[in-house]
């Protein structure tokens, strides 16, 4: 099985941005336009995460997921401040295959994550993780990057596996944006105790990147955002690369 | 070229991402409603129970609401498409959270897939068509489908088309007379996708 092509498409208002280090931000187009024009150059799955809706416990615009994942023919995950199965039940219905989930089950209750998993199935949720390195550690981080934790990302890690996730979306707020290459020594660690499928993102800014994390293990998801914006074609040259691995 | 038979997604109170299913069938030009209750049967020609759900949910809302009985009897006159859980709703049974019981319309049960790599499978796959059946039409070794499941079943008897998870085969595509059942999601296999959808219509 072809490791799948991932964007992760960042939204904020009406519009798809790309966060430096989860700051910054630069406006990328309209959501619709953005979607189109990746799923026509070739794109494997797509990542939905509204920006600013855990961070201000805002809900996610429903109308506007739905109108705009609309003859998107493939999966698309879609996070930012679930909270409950109503959540859950909502994304669902408006556009969601998957949810994404990270701040509520790291701040406030790790148990939904089960109660998800138990009621759609584990195949349909996956965990958000956003670390941080801090001295010889990685620390889960929530809000995009913006609100530290003291959990660390291993431990979590296996406990979200122990209650059910089915899928890891692992990020690094120190590389996302930064087109520095991927954090390689998280990805080693990580490796050693997932038992899921794997979403490696943050960092690729040169195809050396993704040979260089290929080199290591070949994982199920690669996700890839601002060498896209820069490049739709790279998709097929990406896939051209790994796909002779 | 617009189909006039009539689609029905059944929607149960777990239901995933039926507006995505429907949103591909529609795009395909085919007429599309939900199934909510047991009146709702009346009104459609052919019959989807879509995926995205837990077995054992998904068992217990055809119980609670009330729609097994009808279901069943729509089911062997309407030709019906099972997706994902869908399709293993059709079996004897499975051991997803806890063993339960199916609606045994295929004499086959759902194990998790015995394998040391990663679980789900998640991703595109290509499948081995076995026997020539008009849902696969135009289908070949180039068309990948999306897969997202833990639990699968290898049947003799219904199996049209298998897919490999590393060393594990299992059944892909089933079809028993007018019933057929897909493991990936067609709603969200791109081109490969639409064209089973396409297939389903022109049944």
């Amino acid at each position: 099985m072809n490791t799948r092509i991932i964007s992760k498409i960042e939204i904020k208002g009406e519009n798809v941005v790309k966060p430096i280090y989860f700051e910054g931000l630069r406006k990328i187009g309209k959501i619709n336009k953005v979607l189109k024009d990746i799923y026509s150059k070739g794109i494997d799955e797509i990542i939905y995460i509204d920006i600013v809706s855990s961070l201000y416990r805002r809900k996610l615009d429903l109308n506007l997921i739905r109108n705009n994942s609309k003859n998107i023919f493939v999966p698309i995950i879609v996070g930012g401040g679930i909270s409950s199965i109503e959540d859950c039940n909502n994304f669902f219905l408006n556009g969601a295959d998957k949810v994404a989930i990270n701040t509520y089950a790291l701040q406030t209750n790790k148990n939904i994550i089960s109660e998800i998993a138990k009621k759609y199935g584990s195949q349909s949720l996956v965990l958000n993780i956003e670390a941080k390195k801090i001295e010889n550690n990685w620390v889960c981080y929530s809000d995009n990057g913006r609100s530290s934790s003291n959990i660390n990302v291993l431990e979590w890690l296996k406990i979200a596996q122990d209650l059910g996730v089915g899928e890891i979306l692992l990020q690094s707020v120190d590389r996302d944006g930064s087109k520095k290459g991927f954090d390689l020594n998280l990805y080693k660690k990580v490796l050693e105790i997932i038992k899921v499928p794997l979403i490696i993102a943050s960092g690729a800014g040169k195809i050396e990147h993704i040979s260089e994390l290929f080199s290591i293990y070949k994982p199920q998801g690669l996700c890839i955002s601002s060498l896209i914006y820069e490049d739709k074609n790279i998709i097929n040259e990406i896939k051209s690369l790994i796909n002779d691995k | 070229m617009i189909n006039k038979k009539k689609i029905g997604i059944l929607k149960l109170s777990n239901c995933g991402n039926i507006n995505n299913l429907k949103n591909a069938l529609e795009y395909c030009n085919a007429k599309v409603g939900f199934i909510e209750t047991n009146d709702d049967f009346k009104n459609f020609d052919k019959i989807i129970i879509p995926g995205v759900g837990s077995f054992n949910s998904s068992m217990k809302n055809l119980n609670d609401q009330n729609i097994k009985n009808d279901l069943l009897h729509n089911i062997k006159k309407k030709i019906t498409l099972g997706i994902c859980i869908g399709m293993q709703l059709f079996s004897k049974s499975s051991n997803e959270i806890e063993v339960t019981e199916g609606l045994n319309i295929f004499n086959f049960e759902f194990e998790k897939i015995k394998s040391k790599k990663p679980l789900p499978v998640m991703g595109y796959n290509s499948i081995e068509i076995k026997t020539d059946n008009k849902l696969l039409k135009n289908v070949n070794s180039s068309d990948k489908f999306y897969f997202m499941h833990s639990y699968a079943t290898n049947s003799s008897n219904y199996e049209i088309a298998s897919a490999k998870y590393f060393d594990q085969e299992y059944s892909a595509v089933v079809a028993k007379e007018n019933i057929f059942g897909v493991q990936f999601h067609i709603e969200k296999s791109k081109e490969s996708g639409l064209k089973i959808i396409n297939n389903f219509l022109n049944l």
